[in-house]
């Protein structure tokens, strides 16, 4: 069998890449649309709630955290998603017996959660530029950056968990609980200083903690007692730090 | 196309592979050997838990051995997992199509995920759709089709590509005779004229007897007889003729003539052909209904693995479980 050149090798995985994304991802969301709200239901619930009962600022917190969660839950998804298609359907056994990398398998079903997150993603960021005043590209773009560091994290967190758990049960128990340790009960949707002083240290350790923040701070809202240098360096620190996880210790071949 | 005159090579060795599973005292593959000839259709015969998907899972790279050695195309599994994976595809046992895909899209996204472009993996599913009668809900989503059309897709999704080595595991489980035989000439299409090797497991006797260049019976993780399917016939047993007895005789009378088997509300009789001229002659009397055939695999895969089944009978389980006598229940 020959080699395979570079230039073969970029496009096999790029057409991998496309076709999982868009068979597993877009293609589903285009034909059972009534999925979507599940992606809106709970970022959007807590929204409304800190509309009804806060005022603008608490609002515009409730803006950030969404934002946040959305990306965070889509990561998470991933892992309750590879875990189905592991264990109810066997797809994971058709890839690893494969070319398909684990890293192209991971980047491709993340991105089809990214496809079902956009249209959430779309309205919230559209709600920001409406109420921000001076949300500029320059904006827009640290924002795409915040949510794209956000989700590589959380995916690299969803691959990890998918190639340990063995029924898809757990999966998605496991899931829902990661995700109010990571959206929820950290300052997400509410600023860090109105942690009780012994807290804030634990938070600061959570890194979606940063990703609310960068986010505030490219709102022009004030970004609490962690200095912004701080996020972004954390940020990407936490996200390489899954990220190697996710590629070095998944069991994508069983012991 | 297939060359000609060209040696048997081997397509997969397999040496003392001992496969353990975490927290079991029990191996699931206990000392396999194995040799698998490239352009051959391969098949591993075995009860629930006798260790075949286990051995498939670990020859396509999915699991890691516990000990042993196996080479599949020439490379060593751990090692080599990268380049074998090129080469090969698995239609996985109970997998279930994606709920939201149709039966093309299937096919199209397994082509690509192995670099086929959109146009030539459209060209290709078309084939393949074609070959396996799925072309009429090609657009049906999954979720909407037969449980034996799902399996179809999922063969599908693996012999629609390049690749040299297909595992199928139990393929043809809970599709109809007819699905069943399009599903086989596929299969001896591949390997005819693709000289595509193909290791499939079953429980099904006649699939292996139609199928297989190679088989081998394997049980507790250890292969108990391997060969073509005359060759393990002949050599695991004595008998030549099967004898199915629908009534006019006792369980005791027909011992005389053989080794007795009861087979639901047969009595079937594993004997020799002047023992079999003989109780036609007794049935012809007796205006009993009896009909004689050649002894097949089901026959050696009970002799083999049936003994194994009586032993784990506690005694006097039946009452006609006296494997070492002559009547034992199938």
């Amino acid at each position: 069998m020959k080699d395979e050149s570079l230039l073969d090798l970029l496009r096999r995985n790029l057409r991998a890449t496309g076709a999982l994304a868009y068979y597993i991802g877009v293609l589903p969301m285009l034909r059972v649309p009534t999925l979507l709200p599940f992606v809106f239901a709970t970022p959007f619930t807590i929204l409304f709630i800190l509309f009804i009962a806060g005022q603008r600022t608490a609002f515009a917190y409730g803006l950030a955290g969404a934002m946040t969660m959305t990306a965070t839950q889509q990561g998470l998804f991933l892992g309750a998603d590879l875990t189905g298609l592991k264990i109810d359907h066997k797809f994971q056994s058709m890839v690893v017996a494969s070319p398909v990398s684990p890293f192209t398998y991971m980047f491709s079903v993340a991105l089809s959660e990214l496809a079902f997150a956009t249209p959430a993603v779309v309205v919230l960021t559209a709600i920001i530029s409406y109420t921000t005043v001076g949300f500029g590209l320059l904006a827009l773009l640290e924002m795409i950056l915040v949510i794209v560091l956000t989700w590589v994290m959380t995916s690299s967190i969803g691959f990890f968990l998918s190639t340990y758990v063995l029924n898809t049960r757990t999966a998605f128990i496991t899931v829902s609980f990661i995700s109010i340790v990571l959206s929820i009960l950290p300052p997400v949707f509410y600023p860090i200083n109105t942690l009780p002083a012994f807290l804030r240290p634990v938070a600061e350790l959570i890194p979606t903690t940063h990703s609310a923040n960068l986010i505030r701070s490219v709102m022009g809202m004030p970004s609490g007692s962690s200095e912004m240098f701080v996020s972004w360096l954390a940020l990407p620190a936490f996200t390489i730090a899954f990220l190697s996880l996710a590629l070095l210790k998944a069991k994508w071949r069983e012991p | 196309m297939k060359r000609e005159n060209s040696l048997p090579s081997p397509i997969i060795e397999v040496r003392r592979l001992v496969k353990y599973y975490r927290k079991s005292d029990v191996p699931a593959l206990d000392g396999l050997d194995l040799t698998m000839t490239k352009g051959r259709i391969f098949t591993l015969l075995g009860r629930n838990g006798a260790g075949k998907t286990t051995f498939l899972r670990i020859a396509t790279t999915q699991l890691m051995p516990t000990s042993g050695y196996v080479s599949v195309l020439g490379m060593n599994v751990v090692g080599d997992a990268s380049a074998i994976r090129k080469r090969i595809a698995i239609a996985p046992q109970e997998g279930r199509p994606l709920w939201t895909l149709n039966a093309k899209d299937h096919i199209v996204l397994a082509l690509m995920m192995r670099g086929v472009s959109h146009s030539e993996a459209l060209d290709k599913a078309k084939r393949v759709l074609d070959t396996l009668e799925l072309i009429e809900v090609q657009n049906v989503r999954s979720e909407d089709l037969s449980g034996g059309m799902k399996q179809r897709v999922l063969i599908a999704m693996a012999i629609a590509c390049d690749a040299e080595l297909i595992f199928l595991d139990e393929p043809t489980i809970g599709l109809d005779p007819v699905s069943r035989r399009k599903v086989w000439d596929e299969l001896i299409r591949l390997k005819t004229e693709e000289d595509r090797t193909i290791v499939l497991t079953t429980h099904y006797m006649d699939e292996a007897e139609a199928l297989s260049d190679e088989l081998a019976i394997i049980d507790r993780g250890r292969v108990l007889a391997t060969g073509s399917p005359s060759d393990v016939r002949e050599k695991h047993l004595d008998a030549k003729i099967r004898i199915d007895v629908t009534n006019g005789f006792t369980p005791e009378e027909l011992q005389a003539y053989g080794k007795v088997v009861r087979a639901g509300n047969l009595l079937r009789i594993l004997t020799d052909e002047a023992k079999a001229q003989e109780i036609s002659s007794e049935a012809l009397k007796r205006k009993a209904a009896i009909s004689i055939s050649p002894v097949s695999l089901d026959d050696v895969f009970v002799e083999l693995v049936g003994s194994d089944i009586d032993r784990d009978l506690p005694a006097n389980n039946t009452g006609k479980a006296v494997k070492g006598g002559s009547i034992y229940e199938r």
